[in-house]
């Protein structure tokens, strides 16, 4: 008993499992990390039912799992592909468990078939879209090279006369921080509750970014801008940066550990073919720099517990803790980051046990004073 | 030119890999700068401010004057006395949401 209790690796229990239906994606987005967009590959019911099953029996089930279908356009696949891997999905886990299904889509193939899956009340929906099209379409292109904006644009009118939520996530680049009131204001007819701003990262096959070349007090101005616009324009969707990182900064102190990205077996990440792996999902589809990958086994072969209980596993997981200890031990801001991106690190620095990143620096280092900045003024008027 | 630098960062990154892997490197992990702890300090005033706030039974509740960040308060002061709810980032990191 005392060598199983042993054996098993910490976990704080399965919250993620991000699944990937197919690698196929029926755009060409100019910052994609992800490769074989073009595979039509698919998830197979066997890889499914294992997935499910592994999850069902290993140590990490929680009381809640929200399995994200994500790593490639998920809705290229039929509405009836997705009913029957839900149910089977269900079989397995809806006794242990309770499940919500996400979304993250392009938006360009919504039309009323998915309305009926998309009203199911265990569904969510996020919808990729970069603001207005001169922005949008600069990066968003369809396989012909033309612009998706106005597809997209088609796709949320439809969400939002079917009265199905939805939040956008935007991808910002250089050329966005210079339109901060156009990209806000084409964000508030969109009509989603919830924008969430993607900083365009430097990650997998995305070797260089747009903001490198970028100055940080460009970022700090354009967030600053669309913070002040959020805050005093009525209706305006939430924005979820400052959402997160005032709720972080509010904390009566710092929360002990690391976050889902750090930790394993908070989220699960399974490829189409079964191949599995834990810690940042981008990291299934990564290489290191010499050429080694970061999958830990495969669903059809290889349990949860058993892979844990690796070499490589030890390996990678000692290298992310060690990382995010060294973020702890150094930097002020881990009391809103928690250690950073296993992924970010990995593509920026080349080592997991790295600590600043550019990801860092924009995201968490820039974004939180701007946050901070703004509820001293507001609290202390 | 870009695939010149490409291949630079490439190689960078793969010996920095090589040495990683080897035990021949050591993380570079900045020093915390007179900006990091200032930025320690403002947060602790912060909190200070906020924990005199939930003290106070009148304003426990009372998010009104605080604009934007009505409900993120309401949101912190369901969960002060619920610390499990915080200890683990679990509402606060998760991957999809950011």
């Amino acid at each position: 008993m005392i060598q199983l209790l042993r054996r098993r690796p910490r976990s704080k229990g399965l919250e993620l499992l991000v699944l990937q239906p197919t690698p196929l994606c029926n755009l060409d987005c100019s910052y994609c990390y992800l490769p074989n967009r073009r595979s039509r590959a698919r998830m197979g019911v066997e890889v499914l039912d294992a997935a499910a099953q592994r999850v069902a029996e290993s140590p990490f089930l929680g009381q809640e799992l929200t399995v994200v279908w994500h790593a490639g356009e998920p809705l290229v696949l039929a509405p009836a592909w997705y009913e029957d891997a839900f149910a089977r999905l269900e079989r397995h886990l809806a006794a242990r468990t309770q499940l919500t299904h996400a979304f993250q889509t392009n938006g360009t193939r919504l039309d009323e078939r998915w309305l009926p899956l998309l009203q199911r009340s265990d569904v969510r929906i996020g919808v990729s879209y970069d603001g207005p099209a001169f922005l949008h379409d600069r990066n968003r292109k369809r396989l012909d090279g033309a612009g998706s904006h106005a597809a997209v644009r088609r796709g949320m009118d439809l969400l939002q006369r079917a009265g199905i939520p939805f939040h956008v996530i935007a991808v910002v680049t250089a050329e966005t921080l210079a339109h901060p009131d156009t990209f806000f204001h084409d964000l508030c007819s969109t009509g989603a509750y919830e924008v969430g701003l993607n900083f365009e990262e430097r990650e997998g096959l995305n070797h260089t970014s747009s903001l490198d070349s970028a100055h940080i007090t460009d970022v700090r101005r354009f967030f600053a801008r669309l913070l002040h616009l959020t805050r005093t324009t009525p209706g305006a969707p939430r924005l979820r940066e400052a959402d997160t990182l005032s709720a972080l900064l509010m904390l009566p102190r710092t929360p002990r550990g690391g976050t889902q990205e750090n930790e394993p077996f908070r989220i699960l990440s399974v490829g189409h073919d079964g191949s599995f792996s834990t810690w940042s999902p981008e990291l299934l589809e990564h290489r290191d720099p010499t050429g080694a990958s970061y999958v830990l086994g495969n669903v059809l072969t290889t349990s949860l517990a058993a892979a844990a209980r690796t070499p490589h596993f030890r390996a990678l997981d000692a290298a992310i803790t060690r990382g995010r200890r060294r973020c702890a031990a150094t930097c002020a801001h881990y009391a809103i980051c928690g250690g950073g991106s296993p992924s970010n690190k990995a593509s920026e620095l080349g080592r997991l046990d790295g600590t600043e990143t550019s990801h860092c620096r924009v995201t968490r280092k820039t974004l939180s004073e701007v946050v901070l900045a703004a509820l001293e003024r507001d609290l202390t008027e | 030119m870009r695939i010149l630098s490409t291949m630079l960062r490439r190689a960078t990154l793969a010996a920095a890999a090589l040495l990683s892997t080897l035990g021949l490197a050591t993380a570079q992990a900045p020093e915390p700068s007179s900006a990091d702890h200032e930025f320690t300090a403002r947060v602790a005033a912060l909190r200070e401010q906020l924990a005199e706030r939930a003290a106070d039974p009148a304003a426990q509740d009372d998010a009104s004057g605080l604009g934007y960040w009505g409900n993120c308060w309401r949101n912190c002061w369901n969960n002060w006395g619920n610390w499990n709810n915080w200890r683990n980032w679990s509402n606060w990191s998760n991957w999809c949401n950011w």
